[in-house]
């Protein structure tokens, strides 16, 4: 698109036409961020707070047994897992090369990377485009994180991005912060849980 | 599994907005843009200014406080979000000080974005203004044969009118974020950059999805209605050849792009066709990936009171090497605000909504009031700068409050901007003469003490011996809805005189 290269350098010369002054933002300040005594129990009520739920347990058992204790969960005919030690699921996102089959997942569960204890967020990163789609299109979530891995707020959250060479530094990739179900309250400001995304979302700490 | 409470949530996920051409602080007359739109917008009505379009809001009273009430319920959230977190102020400064870095440097940061987001994979494309957006979009689509495009919430792309120009092209848009979806179900534009549907009541949406989704007549259950969108929209997402996003943040230093959603609309329009084509307008350029600690923690909190949206989504590349994922950068007059240092601030806006919510005249006058994509304070200081004398009225739209300043994420001087519009206006000879005569006449008043004394005691009387008629009547706007004071029996001065003066 030959307009397009045109129009590029019509818009930088227009940006360095007048050259504009500004200092470096400083980095932040670290000391004059909140820290939380407990950041498990502050991630527990704002997930909480925005329609998640969350386990804490000790051993991998558990996830079945408080899995098993919902309805949408016994009565689902398709559960995918990324956690087969802990969940074997009955649906093979493998044998999967077309995202359109997922459309009547009824169950993921995934592991996250880490939690976030401000704002009850956990980073997930999909292998692959089939993962990515499952998070997405499945009706209901379950993502398994170990409470010791816990951010205080997104500042220590995207040092850990960074470290881990998330988001770009290792080729291409997709991350998201993930923070209760899907919801909309476009109708007259009513919050309405399971919009596009998944309907519940059950967050278990493990250790 | 789903619940109904009075609570407010958003869906702040948007990569659009507008800008435009004011000029250097001090010169006037230089030529102004045409209009930047380009795709033909069916449902625009002639336009009108804003006084005239609040009026017709305002004629329904209950509706109006309805509104009112609404808004100010999503304020309330984002302050009780606000005040939880102790280095709120201190984050407000860190995020203005990122934004005058971004757009002191955007020429750089943009061309590094662009380096890198294609060494990831991605085309990058760069576009003019609203015509040279929409002709990309369309190529792309074109080059492909596809007839069907999903489209999560993006204010550019309603900034470019791009709905129109596809469709005209014979290509199906649907919009899939719920409140924009039920706009363009009733062919409206949306009334708040956040909220799009928080001018139509429930009732309404129902005859809406009665009419186009077949759900059941008289139905105004939110619930009930939001899960007929959900399997409406589901087939929409199977069936879309191609999915276009808007963008929140483009980082410079990574190349990639972050979406915030809370309903999931954006992740399923990005992954499940093979094509992802996300539109930005260039101030939404970030300098570094740490920037967006600051961001991702400010804007959802501004926005509708969550502590982060439900789906903070950071796109890297295309979904797979089989795929496309296209970026469009545009103009469509930011460089030329960006020329003006008394405006330049306003690039900063992330788009949260929050001086709307808080304003009141936006909660009292409606979004659509202010004909424009983005209205409330930061419209109001964006519009002009494309078309000066369409939306000369908007700065108007404003008490000066300052309220919008107070709550603005990145510190945009949003009220002093508006003033300065008003002088700008002023300069321009664009002002009525039922604004220049007055002041003109208010400033001979001011400067001279004789004169105001006079005045002052000639009104005094008139008001006490003529009948009311003379004051209160239609060609007084200012006695409309108000009852005038009782006229004071002294002015301040002789009263000063009687009681201090002689007592000190």
């Amino acid at each position: 698109m030959t307009t397009t290269s045109n129009s590029r350098q019509t818009i930088l010369d227009r940006l360095r036409s007048i050259p504009i002054d500004a200092p470096k933002a400083d980095p932040v300040d670290r000391d004059r961020l909140v820290r939380y005594a407990d950041p498990v129990a502050k991630f527990t009520e704002i997930l909480t707070f925005v329609g998640g739920a969350v386990h804490t347990i000790d051993r991998p058992d558990e996830v079945s047994e408080i899995l098993e204790g919902f309805d949408a969960y016994n009565n689902a005919r398709f559960v995918a897992s990324l956690v087969p030690d802990v969940i074997a699921g009955n649906f093979n996102c493998d044998q999967v090369d077309d995202p359109h089959y997922l459309a009547s997942l009824d169950w993921a569960i995934i592991p996250g990377e880490f939690a976030v204890a401000e704002n009850g967020a956990i980073w997930v990163r999909p292998a692959n485009m089939i993962q990515r789609t499952m998070i997405f299109l499945t009706q209901h979530l379950a993502i398994l994180v170990s409470r010791s891995d816990m951010a205080m707020h997104m500042h220590e959250a995207y040092r850990r991005i960074r470290e881990s060479k998330h988001c770009g530094a290792s080729g291409p990739d997709f991350g998201v912060f993930v923070s209760g179900p899907s919801k909309t309250a476009d109708i007259e400001q009513s919050l309405v849980i399971g919009a596009h995304g998944c309907r519940s979302l059950q967050v278990f700490l493990t250790p | 599994m789903s619940t109904t409470l009075p609570l407010p949530v958003v869906n702040s996920a948007d990569g659009g907005d507008p800008s435009g051409t004011p000029q250097r602080r001090g010169e006037s007359q230089l030529p102004i843009l045409p209009n930047h739109g380009s795709g033909s917008d069916h449902n625009a009505p002639p336009h009108r200014e804003h006084p005239a379009m609040a009026k017709d809001f305002v004629a329904n009273v209950q509706r109006t406080h309805w509104h009112d009430g609404a808004l100010w319920f999503v304020r309330s959230k984002r302050d009780a979000q606000a005040s939880a977190i102790p280095e709120w102020e201190y984050l407000r400064q860190c995020a203005s000080q990122i934004k005058t870095e971004a757009i002191a440097n955007m020429p750089e940061l943009l061309v590094q974005f662009e380096a890198n987001a294609k060494a990831l994979g991605a085309q990058v494309h760069w576009a003019i203004d609203a015509e040279e957006h929409n002709r990309i979009v369309y190529e792309i689509l074109q080059r492909r044969g596809i007839v069907r495009m999903i489209k999560s919430k993006s204010m550019l792309t309603e900034e470019c009118h791009l709905n129109g120009y596809l469709e005209e092209r014979g290509i199906e848009v649907i919009d899939t974020d719920l409140g924009e979806r039920i706009v363009q179900l009733r062919r409206e534009t949306p009334s708040h950059i956040v909220l799009p549907a928080i001018h139509i009541k429930k009732e309404e949406v129902g005859e809406t999805f009665h009419e186009h989704l077949g759900t059941d007549a008289g139905a105004s259950d939110p619930q009930y209605l939001t899960e007929a969108a959900r399997g409406h929209l589901r087939g929409k997402f199977l069936h879309g050849e191609a999915g276009l996003t808007g963008i929140n943040f483009a980082i410079a230093e990574t190349g990639g792009i972050v979406v915030c959603t809370n309903e999931g609309n954006a992740d399923l329009g990005a992954v499940l066709p093979p094509i992802h084509i996300a539109s930005m307008g260039m101030e939404k350029i970030i300098p570094r990936l740490d920037d967006l600690s600051v961001f991702t923690r400010l804007l959802a909190r501004s926005a509708t009171g969550q502590p982060i949206t439900t789906y903070t989504s950071h796109f890297h590349g295309p979904r797979d090497p089989g795929s496309e994922m296209h970026i469009i950068i545009v103009d469509n007059g930011r460089t030329e605000l960006r020329q003006s240092e008394t405006f330049r601030s306003a690039l900063g806006c992330i788009r949260c909504g929050a001086c709307m919510n808080t304003c009141p005249v936006f909660r009292r006058s409606g979004g659509h009031s202010y004909g424009a994509t983005v209205p409330g304070p930061i419209g109001s200081v964006l519009n002009p700068a494309t078309d000066d004398k369409k939306h000369k009225s908007l700065p108007y739209a404003c008490s000066l409050c300052g309220s919008c300043t107070d709550v603005c994420p990145v510190k945009i001087p949003l009220h002093h901007q508006l003033l300065a519009w008003r002088k700008e206006f002023g300069k321009r000879g664009l002002l009525s003469i039922d604004k220049t005569l007055p002041m003109r006449a208010a400033s001979m008043l001011f400067r001279s003490p004789k004169l105001y004394n006079l005045a002052g005691r000639i009104g005094r009387a008139a008001m006490r011996t003529l009948p009311r008629a003379v004051f209160v009547n239609r060609f007084n706007m200012w006695s409309r809805d108000r009852e005038l004071p009782e006229p004071p029996p002294e002015s301040f001065s002789q009263w000063y005189a009687k009681n201090r003066e002689n007592k000190q």
